[in-house]
């Protein structure tokens, strides 16, 4: 298993957010997180991104504990994601926003940068390449010079997974990625995230709305409701869970 | 190889003007090109922080006496050279005054920079305070009476070294800048949650780009301590903090272009006003001084640049950008 949660859970004051979550996420899987809205799916990827802490209960990546690991080590150890409201560099270019990424295998010091040694040329030059060569993967290396904050929507949020791969995951969390794109451009997407998904041998945890699309794509689902897992399992066990519809469009009433 | 050629260009320019200075200029406006000089060190190395960093520090006026009071103190009892070498002291009391800020820089970044927006601009403030006010207490410095008799000249090698530390700052912070790390500041500025989610330690990369700061502005208090010979608490008072914000401002933040135009026109628009009061016979000088100011914010509040650099304000960059 790559990522494993056992008993997660977080408690903002008395609120209980997300309670005793347990799941796991193999090597390559595409999971799909769906839930009503308010059911904590974001919360659950602030849980496992490190940006919030479990009060109780652990999150393992690859058999090791990511406890009291801060969201950049967290990131560091293989889990990046995205957001659900685009949280791009605005200002700087489309490059460098995915240069940004790569930051966190800079092998080069501020002697090497101040007099400028061979060792900064080829460390720029490599990341230079490599951060081409995903934009290419996506169709979006003519952007690259152009400011991140000034493209359309759609772009913005292909710029983000891509800036996402750049940290080299092992876990790709994505938030909404086809919120606010029109049909072919979210089949374009996903064919996409499929492919990225095979290319880079990626596990991916998706969050989603449009049913028709998560239920294509997943390999496997897990319902949120009210903080608590209510169902996992393969796109058509869901479909017919009996929880699940109720979740989603509630049970009649019996006088 | 390509190392070279900034440094070349570093001593290339700052000879010129030294040359300049001492061949057409007289000693009043030699100071003044000093005090450029020196201006540059501050501006630009606050612009780290404030600019590029998006952390607004108030507290640069103290990291600047901190490096002014080690490096005069240093001086007064240790002069490794002599006679017609004297001048390869100053390099070395600059180096020690910039390191001594920039310890203090690491020891107040390292819980100050947990603050952001207003409340880090306070406690930068604080320091800078607190530093005014303990070396105005402390005898050994002089307190309030300052120190005097510091070694220091101007002529065109003391221009030259000033220059040089002017010029190494811009082409130092140039390619810090336009690096890996540089690119970690913006983001850090831009979006700390995203930044951190990318991987990127915002701690460590927000207290380094505080440490380097420090380390300019204690240099720049250290050239400013040997051209004026003499040190005072009342030269580092909060306006002096300002006064580098205003600069950084004016110019465009994030833009070490702007920084440059903005230490030109800050230091040379109260001198360069002067003559004016023969006529108005009134001082209207901070008068004239602060509407720009407030022009300057309500037409333009990105600054003369906005975070633009030299190589982007040509016609056809900016063109091919758009």
């Amino acid at each position: 298993m790559l990522l494993k949660l056992e008993n997660v859970s977080i408690q903002f004051g008395g609120l209980k957010v997300i309670e005793s979550m347990n799941t796991s996420i193999a090597q390559g899987e595409l999971v799909g997180l769906i839930g009503p809205n308010g059911a904590g799916k974001t919360t659950a990827f602030n849980l496992i991104s490190g940006i919030y802490s479990p009060t109780q209960g652990e999150i393992i990546l690859e058999g090791r504990s990511l406890k009291g690991l801060k969201a950049f080590e967290v990131a560091r150890q293989g889990v990046i994601r995205t957001f659900q409201n685009i949280r791009l560099f605005s200002t700087l270019s489309v490059l460098d926003n995915i240069l940004v990424s790569m930051h966190q295998r800079c092998d080069y010091g501020l002697a090497s940068v101040f007099l400028k040694l061979p060792k900064f040329f080829r460390a720029e030059k490599k990341f230079q390449e490599e951060a081409i060569k995903l934009l290419k993967l996506f169709k979006l290396d003519h952007l690259k010079d152009h400011e991140a904050g000034s493209l359309p929507y759609g772009v913005q949020r292909k710029i983000e997974i891509v800036r996402a791969l750049a940290g080299k995951p092992k876990l790709l969390l994505l938030d909404e990625p086809a919120a606010g794109m029109n049909h072919s451009e979210t089949d374009e997407l996903m064919n996409l995230i499929e492919r990225i998904r095979k290319e880079f041998n990626l596990a991916i945890l998706l969050i989603e709305h449009d049913m028709k699309l998560v239920m294509g794509i997943s390999h496997r689902l897990i319902v949120l409701d009210h903080g608590e897992i209510i169902a996992q399992g393969t796109p058509s066990e869901i479909q017919n869970n009996p929880k699940v519809i109720e979740a989603y469009l509630g049970v009649e009433e019996t006088a | 190889m390509r190392s070279i050629y900034g440094w070349i260009l570093v001593i290339i320019v700052a000879a010129a003007i030294s040359f300049y200075a001492q061949l057409f200029l007289n000693p009043y406006l030699q100071q003044i090109l000093l005090y450029i000089a020196i201006n540059v060190l501050l501006a630009t190395s606050l612009n780290l922080v404030n600019g590029f960093c998006g952390q607004f520090s108030l507290g640069h006026a103290g990291f600047m006496a901190i490096g002014a009071y080690t490096s005069a103190m240093v001086s007064l009892h240790f002069q490794p050279f002599v006679g017609s070498l004297e001048i390869l002291n100053f390099p070395i009391y600059a180096i020690i005054g910039g390191s001594a800020s920039a310890l203090a820089g690491f020891f107040v970044g390292i819980p100050s920079l947990r603050l952001r927006g207003d409340y880090l601009a306070i406690v930068t403030l604080g320091f800078g305070e607190i530093i005014r006010v303990v070396l105005l207490n402390l005898n050994v410095v002089g307190g309030a009476r300052g120190l005097y008799g510091l070694p220091g000249k101007t002529d065109f090698l003391s221009c030259f070294h000033a220059f040089f530390w002017a010029g190494m700052t811009v082409l130092l912070l140039w390619r810090l800048v336009h690096s890996s790390f540089g690119r970690a500041f913006l983001s850090v500025r831009e979006d700390s949650i995203a930044a951190e989610c990318m991987g990127i330690n915002t701690t460590r990369v927000k207290v380094m780009a505080f440490v380097i700061s420090s380390f300019f502005a204690g240099a720049a208090g250290s050239l400013f301590a040997h051209a004026t010979n003499s040190l005072n608490p009342a030269s580092f008072q909060f306006v002096k903090s300002v006064d580098v914000v205003i600069m950084v401002v004016l110019g465009g933040m994030g833009s070490i272009t702007g920084s440059l135009l903005g230490v030109v026109l800050v230091t040379i628009l109260p001198e360069a006003l002067r003559p004016l009061q023969n006529y108005t016979h009134i001082d209207l000088r901070m008068v004239i001084y602060s509407l720009v100011l407030i022009l300057m914010m309500i037409l333009k509040p990105s600054g003369l640049l906005g975070s633009r650099e030299w190589n982007q304000l040509l016609w056809w960059r900016r063109k091919g950008a758009a």
